[in-house]
């Protein structure tokens, strides 16, 4: 008897009472350990929603820079008005700034324009610069009025296309040498707009969009009614449809 | 009094052996405790986050639109609406019909920019004008814009959201 219950004091130390207890604190462990796990599968499904509307914003933010850069081209061509197809057009004159798109030309802008009137259209050389008639709040000169949306620096690019119509061969859209007297004319400007997405701790990735307008200031609007303008107005910013060169080539 | 000795060490295990688990349920009381308060503070900025990102996105949209908004009356033939954009304050408590759980106070500022004669340039330089400044048929002119939306944040941080433009005097 006494045997047994001195035997019975070590094992009542770690007997069924003593479990309990042990029992509770796994238990709680457990269940802290679920919820650690359902809150960060929440935070990191949180997070991938945030990362998710930063890339549209900076989607949006980058559509928004190319039209800014549309319409600073715009401006700068209202500036430029009189020279645009003067000036600018006359072969080997110290101003010329308009030269041919080749056939095979795929960079911006020439490679924006379907293949088979490609020769016909003239680019500005490079994309504009424009820092001769825009200046920053300092009164320096500037290419980009607008550097920053928001928290985002944005970029954009502006490039141009010249089409003297030709009013007599619609389906060459352009005439294909330029004439002694200057006739309807189309400006196209491409914008090509680009701001950084993602924080400054993940990885950044850039989205870029693309905006085009054509203009027609000398009446070709009222010549070029039958003629379908490779490049069109409008803007649009799904990544898919430009391609690794910055151009979208028309279907 | 050997079986006595016996009975009081057993009594004494007994006890400590309460006590010990006792102490045990009152550790994993205080770890979950101390666990889940954490996770509820990390919920609860996993929240803020969503309801501030979510505002964001709405501030945008509503910059956007008055962007547009502003670009479409530009449009207007004669200038009539390019002269209506000037600077306005403005609370957005609806969206649709919809009342917003935040509302929005929208700014919107506007610098007016003229091409003028310039030493430095050829063909003149765009230039700030005042507001009144009267409009030159025929010579170019553009608004630059910027809208911001401001809120705060339900847990009291003001935030904002400045979306600028340039805005063109009527067709090309």
């Amino acid at each position: 008897m006494i045997a047994a219950k001195c035997f019975r004091i070590p094992s009542a130390a770690f007997g069924p009472d003593h479990q309990r207890g042990v029992a509770t604190l796994i238990v709680a462990l457990l269940l802290l350990g679920i919820i650690s796990a359902m809150t960060l599968f929440s935070l990191s499904y949180g997070m991938q929603d945030r990362r998710a509307i930063d890339d549209e914003m900076a989607a949006r933010l980058a559509q928004e820079a190319a039209q800014t850069g549309l319409d600073q081209g715009l401006q700068f061509f209202r500036a430029h008005l009189r020279e645009a197809a003067t000036d600018w057009l006359s072969p080997s004159g110290p101003k010329q700034q308009w030269e041919r798109c080749m056939a095979t030309d795929l960079s911006m802008p020439c490679g924006a324009v379907a293949a088979a009137v490609r020769t016909n259209y003239l680019r500005h050389a490079g994309a504009l610069d424009m820092r001769d008639v825009f200046v920053d709040a300092a009164g320096a000169a500037t290419q980009q009025l607008i550097v920053k949306m928001g928290d985002h620096d944005v970029r954009y690019d502006i490039y141009a296309l010249l089409c003297l119509v030709d009013t007599q061969h619609p389906q060459q859209q352009c005439l294909d040498a330029a004439p002694d007297h200057i006739g309807p004319y189309a400006i196209t400007l491409i914008s090509y707009g680009t701001v950084a997405s993602g924080d400054k701790a993940a990885k950044s990735v850039e989205r870029h969009s693309i905006a085009r307008e054509t203009i027609a200031p000398h009446g070709a609007s009222s010549h070029s009614a039958g003629i379908a303008l490779a490049v069109v107005p409008g803007s649009w910013s799904d990544s898919d449809r430009v391609d690794a060169d910055r151009n979208y080539v028309e279907n | 009094m050997q079986t006595a000795t016996m009975l009081k060490i057993d009594m004494d295990a007994r006890s400590r052996t309460r006590g010990s688990s006792l102490l045990d349920q009152l550790t994993a009381v205080v770890v979950l405790s101390v666990g889940l308060l954490g996770l509820a503070g990390l919920q609860g900025r996993v929240q803020s986050m969503a309801a501030n990102a979510e505002n964001q996105t709405l501030a945008l949209t509503l910059a956007q639109s008055q962007i547009e908004r502003l670009r479409g009356l530009a449009d207007l033939p004669g200038g009539v609406g390019y002269e209506k954009i000037v600077e306005r304050t403005d609370t957005v408590k609806m969206i649709g019909g919809q009342r917003l759980d935040t509302p929005f106070s929208l700014r919107i500022d506007v610098a007016r920019y003229q091409l003028q004669p310039s030493a430095q340039a050829d063909r003149g330089r765009y230039l700030a004008v005042d507001d009144d400044a009267p409009l030159q048929p025929g010579s170019p002119e553009f608004k630059r814009v910027e809208v911001t939306l401001a809120w705060t944040s339900k847990t009291g941080v003001p935030r904002s959201v400045s979306l600028p433009a340039l805005i063109s005097r009527g067709t090309f």
